[in-house]
């Protein structure tokens, strides 16, 4: 068969399992048994289990329970109202101060927690009925909540950034470093954005939030966490520890912080181990079917003769990234983060790097990419997290909110590409 | 009956699942404390870690699928209901089952054959690679019974 109807009829396959609702990772894999079959090599279809094993006995990923772990503790202690109240607490003064302490929060504390649900459905429910009690406008609090939890995809440590690096091959710690300075700028801008908003007279609100906590107990509420991050990604940029050591290391200081500081037990620590395991067999499971499909698509040769088409078709690099990015952007749409990128890299890579882009610096664009689908209808499972924390909302003034937010987001893409030094200067500095 | 097998099925797939997670942490931290402290490494933990992950997953696998944390499209599926639904579910079932089959029986004869043939990983312990391997084959055959209780639960429920 023509590689171009080969790959027309592989993406049908794939769709009529996706689209009536058949599991993600059970759609992929079947995909890839079909489409190894429909390339005449069947015999090589026992190369499956040896995918399997390979794909899951990968030190890389094994940071990915650790952390999950760690979040899941983090947030079954508790600790994420207070947080949330000592940050507000530091931001009064400034106008609008707790659509920023949304963002804060949530930014720092999805990085910790690796959930951008979680920390949407943690801060949310501590921070709607304190900001509506003051009289925020709803649409402000739902898209500072529904925004901020994404940028947690984005701040390391990241799962969907070890995702992407177990896949290409790229080195995790160079993929952290170079999201670190694009969170920084992502999380000012959504800042500036929250900020001018606030300066418009009918955003402000007479009476702000006010605590009675001390400067001594919101201390307390904030350095655990920072600290916590602080030592993760230190240990990580001085090339100390591996990914998966600065995770062990951030899931044991998660339970000390949680047992002397938060309200944890050891039911709640079983409780949050299976959290973790639930989202790590997802996830691997996802993969495992994604190279399965991948494996169709190579033993095809699809993706050779796919590299060689655009490279005849004289697109222009820009041209090609502007094209990758719609289809993330339409994607995001329909599909969760991880799922999405697991589908797409074993075709979408190779082309991105023939283009001369950087895999670091596009792994950053993707995330970002990402999160934009995280709060994007129909599917932007942030919004719904939202929505079911505030039953008087409706979903339409949650996607009202979060529309700034994704404007925002496709202008970071654009400043990134424009000034790619600024995901590939932290990289640069390591040895 | 189906039912108490499948809670057993269940139980023991998070059981062994979290032990696993467990045990992965208090290698690693025991691993980095001897190194730091003790200028020691145990030279295995990697090896060791990723054999935890693959039980970790494989004996999971039953416990995750069964609180459906597995994702999917939902843009249609969540309009479904009554028998419609319930015939689309057993169908995704039977899916499942063709492909989790197909996955275990190629597994199981990769198990088999590390074992006859006495692979060994290429660190300096050299492992006995089908011993990490029984995990997935366990974990798989698991989950191939767990959907069959499921299927046939869900048949006698529609007669």
């Amino acid at each position: 068969m023509e590689w171009g109807m080969s790959l027309v009829v592989l993406v049908v396959i794939m769709f009529t399992f996706l689209i009536p609702g058949v599991w993600i990772a059970i759609s992929l894999g079947i995909t890839g048994l079909l489409g190894i079959i429909l390339a005449g090599q069947i015999k090589m279809i026992k190369s499956i289990s040896n995918i399997s094993w390979n794909t899951t006995n990968d030190f890389i990923l094994t940071a990915i329970p650790l952390f999950l772990f760690m979040g899941e503790i983090i947030l079954a202690s508790g600790i994420s109202t207070k947080f949330y109240t000592s940050i507000a607490k530091w931001l009064k003064p400034v106008p609008g101060g707790l659509l920023h302490s949304n963002i804060i929060a949530s930014s720092l504390f999805s990085a910790i927690s690796g959930s951008s649900v979680a920390t949407a459905a943690g801060i949310g429910s501590a921070a709607i009925p304190e900001m509506k009690k003051r009289g925020y406008r709803k649409e402000l609090i739902y898209g500072s909540i529904a925004s901020g939890g994404t940028l947690g995809i984005l701040i390391p440590p990241s799962i969907v950034l070890i995702l992407y690096g177990s896949i290409t091959e790229e080195s995790v710690i160079r993929l952290f470093s170079a999201a670190v300075i694009p969170g920084i700028v992502l999380t000012l801008l959504f800042i500036m954005y929250t900020l001018s908003v606030t300066l418009i007279k009918k955003n402000r609100v007479k009476d702000d939030f006010s605590t009675d906590i001390t400067f001594l107990e919101s201390l307390k509420g904030i350095l655990p966490l920072v600290a916590l991050m602080v030592i993760i990604l230190g240990s990580l940029y001085t090339g100390k520890i591996t990914p998966t050591e600065s995770a062990a290391v951030g899931s044991f200081l998660s339970l000390v912080i949680g047992r002397y500081l938060g309200h944890l037990n050891v039911k709640k620590i079983v409780q949050a181990a299976k959290n973790a395991i639930k989202t790590t067999t997802m996830i691997v499971f996802i993969m495992i079917g994604a190279q399965i499909f991948s494996f169709a698509i190579v033993s095809s040769g699809i993706n050779r003769e796919l590299t060689t088409w655009v490279a005849d078709m004289g697109f222009s690099p820009l041209g090609l990234l502007l094209v990758v990015c719609l289809i993330y952007i339409i994607l995001g749409c329909v599909m969760d983060g991880p799922s999405m990128m697991l589908l797409t890299i074993p075709l979408i890579f190779p082309l991105i790097v023939q283009a001369g882009y950087d895999p670091i610096w596009f792994g950053v664009v993707l995330v970002i990419l990402i999160e934009l689908g995280q709060i994007t209808p129909p599917m932007g499972l942030n919004l719904f997290v939202i929505q079911s924390i505030d039953p008087e909302s409706k979903i339409s003034e949650v996607v009202k909110g979060a529309i700034p937010y994704v404007f925002i987001m496709l202008i970071m893409v654009g400043i990134l590409i424009a000034f790619p030094d600024l995901a590939l200067w932290l990289p640069s500095t390591m040895k | 009956m189906i039912d108490f097998m499948i809670q057993r099925l269940k139980l023991a797939s998070i059981t062994l699942s979290v032990t696993a997670l467990f045990l992965m942490v208090l290698m690693v931290m025991v691993e980095i404390t001897a190194r730091t402290f003790f200028q020691f490494s145990f030279l295995v933990v990697d090896e060791m870690a990723g054999y935890l992950m693959v039980a970790m997953v494989f004996l999971g696998l039953i416990f995750s699928f069964d609180s459906e944390s597995f994702v999917r499209v939902e843009a249609f599926y969540s309009k479904y209901t009554g028998k419609f639904k319930s015939t689309i579910d057993l169908i995704f079932l039977i899916i499942i089952l063709i492909y989790s089959s197909t996955l275990t029986y190629y597994i199981v004869k990769l198990n088999i054959s590390s074992y006859q043939l006495e692979s060994k990983s290429f660190s300096y312990i050299q492992t006995l690679l089908y011993i990490p391997q029984l995990s997935m084959s366990i974990g798989l055959i698991g989950f191939c019974l767990y959907l069959v209780l499921v299927i046939l639960k869900k048949v006698g429920g529609r007669a």
